[in-house]
């Protein structure tokens, strides 16, 4: 605004003089919660451990990380949740489960998901990836991490975020058009899923208001009018035969506008 | 008092890995550094690092081109252990953590480098300092409960006990302004390189020969101070590095007429000779009126010749720094380079363990000369001296405290210090401020000292350097308080790089020929007969550097003449 920059210092850590932040009590305490070291798969190899060439590229992005602690500053659910791990912190959990020579993936995502602040707790802002200066993605890095979690190794997902996604899939597939009616449910565990059941209760009185305003009709919701139309089936068709999920790589794609160069995509971390 | 068994000042590659080390062998370990330790310099670092791991490579080929690189100044028997330990040393970083980049069969990828005679150099992408530097601190992390860290602590003095013997040293904490004495059976300097003495740099801020002074302050030679590295590729617009991995890559170095004016100088290895040689053709390009830019001083290095996607994939960085710092799209158009200051090859002597002349003070990385660089470093082989030498001073380090009783110090060197401080924050605003006397420092040491120097220029910038000493001493800064005041460390750091820049000069006058990063155009022969031996300086007792000599180590490789 007219040629003026706000300097300021950084966001959710303790100040201590002028524009210099207590990075130690916020960013690397949190660092140092993800157990940020490699944890070796037996036996270490006299020489190199033999990985793919993608995957060591995939980790780089994160390694990219200079640990400036911009993410932290501008994260928000951390502004709400102080003991939220937020995005550095989760970007450097991702460089070991997706690092093939560490040894326990597992142990490390069902720790973050047991974390009442882990790795359900970002709201998807992206307010870390436009603050990164070095294109490390963290937002990215943390839908990975979850992706990882919840197809690959079935990690319950507390926020039920990743049975949500589910039922969208599920749902899309079936009617081509979202039918909300089945998605409360669905997100739960199907209708009959003993978790579903205080969920409906709970949501009766939204239900009920949607009859009473005509938004919802008895026979909409429990009959299914509308068929997916063959060409969306075709699509997930498509999508579903794919061997591997494919993710999207910095290192690999550069920037939107480099897209057009070959292999800008690449595959995701294999498990 | 804090005391530890083994001490470390820095917290950069050598200094990390002589901390690992250390701890490795049962005794008690802090590492102290001034900034951040994943801040520390050693995370610029972007190509590469050495080591003889293809099948089809040798060990003894890497000591070969290191020597002939160092244009035989380099001391061979140290120049064996680097090269002969590099394979393991860099399998144990993988080991570790680092995400070396590979190839279709999953094992290390290595890429091509100046001066080298095959592919050795292991790297990350173009961030190869970074992943190596925050994998090491992964692993004190891991360690923390056997290696302390002071972390933001500033060295200001080593402790010499009445038998001569390094037992310990100042040091203030930036965070709160206490100064204290810290009680340490050896000390290892790991404090990095010199070069804010010089004007541009592709050195970071904190780059100001802290240690070189320090040690030399408490009586150490240094050796080698007059070979300087100018890089070849270097931002015309601030001076930052553009990777040997770009050419390492491919890339071809262009005159206003776009010629590959290589091929002149060095017709084999064309732009991948050594740096020396590189360096100085584009002077003479640039000096002949055949160099590009508005005012004629640079030289067009054109990485468009890569393919592009492998410039996105392995030369990230400097396609970033085109786009920020010069606006140029280099997977698409050339981008203006020149010759810049980037390394010390010199610094405080030590042998094959890091240690130096003084009882119980090692160093280790771009403070020390073992001398595996001689007359010019080789690129990609100072992360591995760094790591190399770091692990071996760690090591010999610990074991001489296993042997060595807690040393009783005196408060005498705190109160000297704590007096030094007080009287930079007491000066009246008469003199000069410190930050325009180490521009004019920087400015002097890059006419005169640089890719081509002369008696008449040297001795001139010695006049200089002598004087700025005497302005120093009374140079005022701003904030006198407590809580990170960075101002009064920033006049401690000018005495430091005043210190040794007088050595730097005094070493390039008393090198009568050329050889390696020194070029006298008065001198313009390699001379070996006089002058295959090492220059080491001392802090006279007038306090200016006194000068003597130290044989070359020569084992299997006799000295020829350099052709690439
Ligand atoms: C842009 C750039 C790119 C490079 N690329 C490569 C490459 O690809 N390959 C290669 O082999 N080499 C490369 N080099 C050279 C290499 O990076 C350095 O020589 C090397 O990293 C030096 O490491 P070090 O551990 O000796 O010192 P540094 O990493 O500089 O660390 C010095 C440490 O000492 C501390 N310190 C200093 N003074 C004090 C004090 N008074 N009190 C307390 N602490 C102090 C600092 O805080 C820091 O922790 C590059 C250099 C530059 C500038």
């Amino acid at each position: 605004m007219d040629g003026v920059i706000v300097v300021e210092p950084m966001g959710n850590m303790p100040v201590i003089k002028d524009l210099i932040v207590d990075m130690d009590a916020v960013h690397w305490q949190k660092i140092r919660s993800v157990t940020p070291w490699l944890i070796n798969r037996e036996p270490v190899p006299e020489r190199e451990y033999l990985v793919a060439r993608e995957a060591m590229v995939d980790v780089t992005q994160s390694m990219a990380c200079i640990q400036c602690g911009a993410c932290v500053s501008d994260c928000l659910a951390m502004e709400v949740d102080p003991e939220f791990v937020g995005p550095a912190a989760l970007a450097k959990a991702y460089r070991f489960v997706g690092d093939p020579r560490d040894d326990e993936p597992f142990e490390r995502l069902r720790h973050l998901a047991e974390n009442p602040d882990g790795m359900y707790s970002c709201t998807h802002c992206f307010k870390c990836v436009d603050a990164c200066p070095k294109g490390v993605n963290p937002m990215g890095q943390i839908m990975r991490l979850r992706r990882i979690a919840g197809d690959d190794y079935k990690i319950e997902d507390r926020n039920n975020g990743y049975r949500h996604e589910q039922a969208f899939v599920k749902n899309i597939r079936a009617n081509g058009l979202l039918h909300e009616a089945d998605l409360l449910p669905d997100s739960y565990g199907g209708k009959f899923h003993p978790r579903a059941i205080p969920e409906l209760l709970a949501s009766l009185p939204v239900v009920i208001r949607g009859l009473l305003r005509r938004k919802i009709t008895p026979a909409k919701a429990l009959l299914h009018p509308h068929k997916a139309p063959k060409p969306l089936q075709a699509i997930f068709d498509q999508i579903e035969s794919e061997p591997k999920r494919y993710e999207l790589n910095l290192y690999v794609s550069g920037d939107d506008k480099d897209n057009e160069t070959a292999g800008a995509v690449t595959e995701g971390a294999k498990r | 008092m804090p005391e530890h068994d083994v001490l470390i000042i820095g917290a950069g590659l050598a200094g990390q890995r002589a901390a690992l080390a250390a701890a490795q062998n049962g005794v008690s370990v802090a590492i102290m550094s001034k900034v951040h330790p994943v801040r520390s310099h050693s995370v610029a670092a972007a190509g590469g690092i050495n080591a003889a791991i293809d099948v089809s490579d040798d060990w003894r080929s890497h000591a070969y081109d290191t020597v002939k690189g160092s244009d035989f100044l380099g001391d061979q028997d140290a120049i064996e252990v680097m090269c002969r330990e590099a394979p393991g040393e860099v399998m144990h970083l993988e080991h570790i953590g680092v995400t070396f980049h590979r190839n279709e069969r999953g094992e290390l990828d290595l890429r091509a480098f100046g001066g080298a005679s095959i592919n050795r150099t292991a790297y990350v992408a173009d961030i190869t300092g970074q992943a190596i530097l925050h994998v090491l601190y992964e692993q004190l992390l891991k360690h923390s409960s056997v290696v302390a860290r002071y972390e933001e602590w500033f060295t200001t003095s080593l402790i010499i006990d009445d038998d001569g013997a390094c037992v310990g040293v100042v040091a203030r904490d930036i965070r709160s302004g206490r100064i204290e004495t810290f009680a340490a059976k050896s000390v290892i300097l790991a404090s990095g390189g010199a070069g804010q003495c010089f004007k541009p740099t592709t050195n970071a801020l904190i780059c100001t020969a802290d240690g070189m002074a320090q040690a030399y302050r408490a009586g150490a030679p240094l050796m080698d101070m007059e070979m300087i590295q100018y890089h070849p590729t270097t931002l015309a617009e601030n001076g930052f590095l553009i990777t040997e991995g770009a050419r390492g890559e491919g890339a071809h170095l262009l005159n206003k007429d776009g010629e590959r004016f290589m091929s002149k100088s060095a017709p084999n290895k064309m732009e991948l000779a050594s740096r020396d040689v590189v360096s100085r053709a584009e002077q003479t390009e640039i000096n002949e009126g055949r160099g590009v830019g508005a005012d004629g001083k640079g030289i067009y290095l054109d990485i468009t010749v890569v393919p592009r996607k492998r410039t996105l994939e392995a030369l990230r960085e400097i396609v970033n720094i085109g786009k920020d710092f010069a606006g140029v799209d280099i997977t698409r158009e050339p981008i203006i380079i020149q010759p810049g200051q980037h390394y010390i090859m010199g610094g405080v002597k030590t042998d094959i363990d890091g240690q130096t002349p003084i009882t119980g003070l090692y160093a280790a990385g771009e403070v020390a000369c073992v001398s595996v660089h001689g007359g010019n470093r080789l690129g990609a082989n100072s992360l591995l001296d760094t790591l190399i030498f770091g692990r071996r001073s760690g090591e010999h380090a610990a074991q001489r405290a296993l042997s060595t009783p807690v040393p009783r110090i005196s408060d005498t060197a705190l109160r000297r210090d704590a007096k030094m401080i007080e009287e930079i924050i007491a000066r009246p605003r008469s003199g000069r401020r410190v930050s325009e006397i180490k521009e004019e420092l920087g400015t002097t040491m890059n006419s005169h000292c640089a890719v081509f120097r002369d008696g008449p220029g040297l001795q001139s910038a010695y006049e200089t350097v002598r004087r700025l000493k005497e302005e120093a001493a009374h140079a005022y800064i701003d904030d006198s308080g407590t809580v990170f005041n960075q101002d009064v460390l920033g006049a401690i750091e000018l005495g430091y790089m005043l210190d040794t820049a007088e050595t730097i000069v005094a070493a390039a006058i008393e090198r009568t020929e050329s050889r390696g990063a020194q070029f006298r155009t008065d001198f313009p022969e390699r001379n070996d007969a006089e002058w295959l031996k090492h220059i080491n300086t001392t802090r006279g007792a007038n306090g200016e550097p006194e000068i003597s000599y130290s044989p070359v180590t020569i084992t299997q490789w006799q000295p020829e003449e350099r052709k690439y």
